[in-house]
């Protein structure tokens, strides 16, 4: 069974120039133990998906719509607040891409360290505080014991990070959601942290949606992988499928524009012409129309849904998909 | 094309003074962002530059286009030495050699239209006058890819890809010979991304520029670059051309960036040895004695933590500082 599944949840925001459809209509599920990955550009509405479900949208200006979010059987868009704050921070955990802004400059990494086992356990205050530094020697922080009395200035990029992770880990989430966690890091400091995190992962059995806009990271780290396009899902196959044979030309199209360091080199990349859409005025018919190499009439008067093309993969595209004309 | 040496980089050290106390009279110490770096770059060519945050790339091109003053150390074009030159005559020089910046919000004047942008360029160096401007700007807007009719816009009003645009076309302005490109494409978006990055080469195939791509993303650089050089802590640790770096890595430094990278590919990625360098850079104000990588050195001797490796060629055009190749030349 599914640990989170989302059914055709949806996000606007409605500004003065007009409405921003930030997440409009994105369905999946992640089963336990599962990395989910999910890859888009900025904008592509990957962020404010995982916000939504968790209500951490503020609204107004944000309304969220669509639903069920089921977590263990329950819907998270209509938990009481209380009760999702008895599941937010203990049972689905999140990491955000700055440990700088997640942690609170004013207080010590202990202080913020037992505040978690504090709102969501009935530790006392000396078991509290030998179950954080035992979290932060499993994080990699070998003298957890001194480091509690520090405040985050006086920790590396890397070390934050970990305490980040620490924190989030503290009450042994079974999903750990992970927005850019490696993006504000050095690249040998990123790869210090993207192993710590999938051997954790192994060892707590948790499931883990990473969110990223690095493809390498995606396919080092991800068993299953969603594209989002302009506040859509466009493909969604497990992650080795979606790299050898990318159906959604936007996919086919991003894993061409990156340069990599294993390939001899290129004159010239791939590159997508023109920019992502402007979300309250999203074009007619298939989003990425505009920019794709292979539109026809039809992709631009409709929106072509996600079908399967092959077991375990589907895609958004009326061309690539060879879906016969309706009518 | 001969191996014309366009700019040369001779021992430069850049120094910051760092003070505390209330009237900042006490000196704590100096962070020695670029430590004794010597560099040539040769006409025509793209020299990459990579490193992680801190390891003083940066610095390095802001010192080698005299927009830092360096402390000590000499940088030449071609015959002259700019770190002599004052004023006027630095200023004269400095229509040979531009900067392309990182960050396309906070370097573009969000008062100034786009016309008024490019053309400062144009009139401070005197390559155009009266009507000619406004044409020649028309035409390095063609150049980059922006719409010549936007010459009255101002830069909020465009994406972040396009104020890159806006970036370079203002860099070329002055017709370079020679171009600082400092993480050009790390605020953008990889579809964005590979467009500026193409515009580049293209750039550099017409107009017969001369590159120094500083950036922290190696696939970036590799894709840009005929040779690279690999910094840390204010020096370079490995010179060679680029195909060579990638192939035959021989600074261990260079070998764990390098297993680092993560490939856009699960059967290659699954197939990798990985090299995962232990605890972060060390401060440069205290930098580590002896070898300045001794300290993440999965193969360090016991002699690499008192004598620093001399920058040597070990094959044709590969260089590196590390006391291993000494012992096993290759």
């Amino acid at each position: 069974m599914s640990l989170l599944t989302v059914h055709n949840l949806s996000t606007h925001f409605d500004q003065r120039d007009g409405r921003v459809h930030a997440v409009d209509g994105v369905s999946f599920a992640i089963d336990p133990g599962e990395t989910l990955g999910l890859v888009g550009e900025s904008g592509s509405g990957k962020s404010v998906l995982n916000l939504s479900y968790l209500r951490l949208i503020p609204e107004p200006p944000g309304v969220i719509s669509g639903g069920p979010v089921l977590f263990h059987g329950r819907d998270l868009l209509h938990l009481s607040e209380e009760a999702l704050r008895e599941i937010r921070g203990k049972a689905i955990a999140m990491i955000f891409q700055d440990p700088m802004t997640s942690l609170n400059p004013f207080l010590t990494v202990g202080r913020q360290l037992t505040e978690v086992l504090e709102a969501h356990t009935t530790l006392s205050r000396r078991r509290a505080l030998c179950e954080a530094i035992d979290m932060l020697d499993r994080v990699g922080i070998a003298d957890g014991a001194r480091r509690m009395d520090d405040y985050p200035h006086q920790l590396s990029g890397g070390m934050r990070q970990r305490v980040v992770i620490a924190m989030a880990l503290l009450c042994r989430p079974q999903l750990l959601i992970a927005d850019e966690p490696t993006t504000a890091l050095d690249v040998t400091i990123q790869a210090q942290i993207l192993e710590l995190l999938t051997s954790l992962q192994q060892e707590f059995r948790m499931a883990m949606i990473l969110i990223s806009h690095n493809l390498g990271i995606i396919a080092g780290v991800c068993d299953r992988t969603l594209v989002m396009y302009a506040g859509r899902i466009v493909e969604s196959a497990s992650t080795a499928q979606l790299f050898a044979q990318p159906t959604h030309p936007y996919t086919r199209a991003l894993l061409a524009a990156v340069p990599r360091i294993d390939d001899a080199r290129q004159a010239r990349l791939a590159s997508i012409r023109d920019q992502p859409p402007d979300l309250a005025r999203l074009p007619s018919g298939c989003r990425f129309h505009p920019r794709c190499d292979l539109i026809e009439d039809r992709c631009r008067e409709s929106e072509p849904p996600l079908i399967d093309v092959a077991p375990r993969q589907c895609a958004a595209c009326w061309i690539t998909t060879q879906q016969p004309t309706e009518g | 094309m001969a191996d014309e040496a366009l700019i040369t980089m001779e021992d430069v050290h850049v120094h910051f003074p760092v003070h505390c106390g209330v009237l900042r009279r006490k000196t704590l110490g100096v962070v020695r962002a670029v430590d004794g770096l010597s560099l040539v770059i040769h006409r025509g060519e793209t020299l990459g530059l990579v490193g992680e945050s801190g390891c003083g790339k940066s610095t390095a091109g802001r010192a080698l286009l005299q927009l830092i003053r360096p402390t000590s150390g000499r940088v030449f074009f071609r015959d002259t030495p700019l770190t002599e030159l004052r004023g006027e005559g630095l200023r004269r020089m400095r229509r040979h050699f531009q900067m392309i910046f990182q960050d396309p919000y906070a370097s573009l004047n969000p008062r100034m239209t786009v016309g008024a942008i490019i053309a400062e360029p144009i009139r401070l160096h005197h390559v155009a006058r009266g009507s000619a401007v406004q044409s020649a700007v028309q035409s390095l807007m063609q150049r980059v890819g922006l719409n010549p009719r936007f010459i009255r816009r101002y830069p909020h009003e465009f994406s972040g890809g396009q104020r890159q645009r806006i970036g370079i076309a203002r860099a070329l302005a002055a017709r370079p010979e020679f171009l600082v490109a400092d993480e050009p494409t790390s605020a953008l978006d990889v579809s964005i991304q590979a467009q500026i990055l193409n515009l580049l080469v293209d750039l550099r195939h017409e107009l017969h520029l001369t590159y120094l791509f500083i950036s922290h993303d190696l696939a970036a650089v590799r894709h840009m670059s005929d040779r690279i050089a690999v910094m840390y802590l204010g020096n370079v640790v490995e010179l060679a051309p680029a195909a060579e770096i990638y192939a035959h890595p021989q600074h261990p430094y260079t070998q764990a960036l390098l297993s680092a990278i993560p490939i856009p590919d699960p059967r290659a990625e699954q197939q990798r040895h990985r090299t995962v360098l232990h605890g972060d850079l060390p401060s440069p104000l205290r930098p580590p004695s002896g070898c300045p990588f001794h300290t993440r050195c999965p193969v360090a001797l016991a002699h690499c933590a008192t004598i620093a490796p001399l920058f040597k060629e070990y094959a044709p055009k590969h260089s590196a500082a590390c006391h291993r190749l000494e012992r096993s030349p290759a």
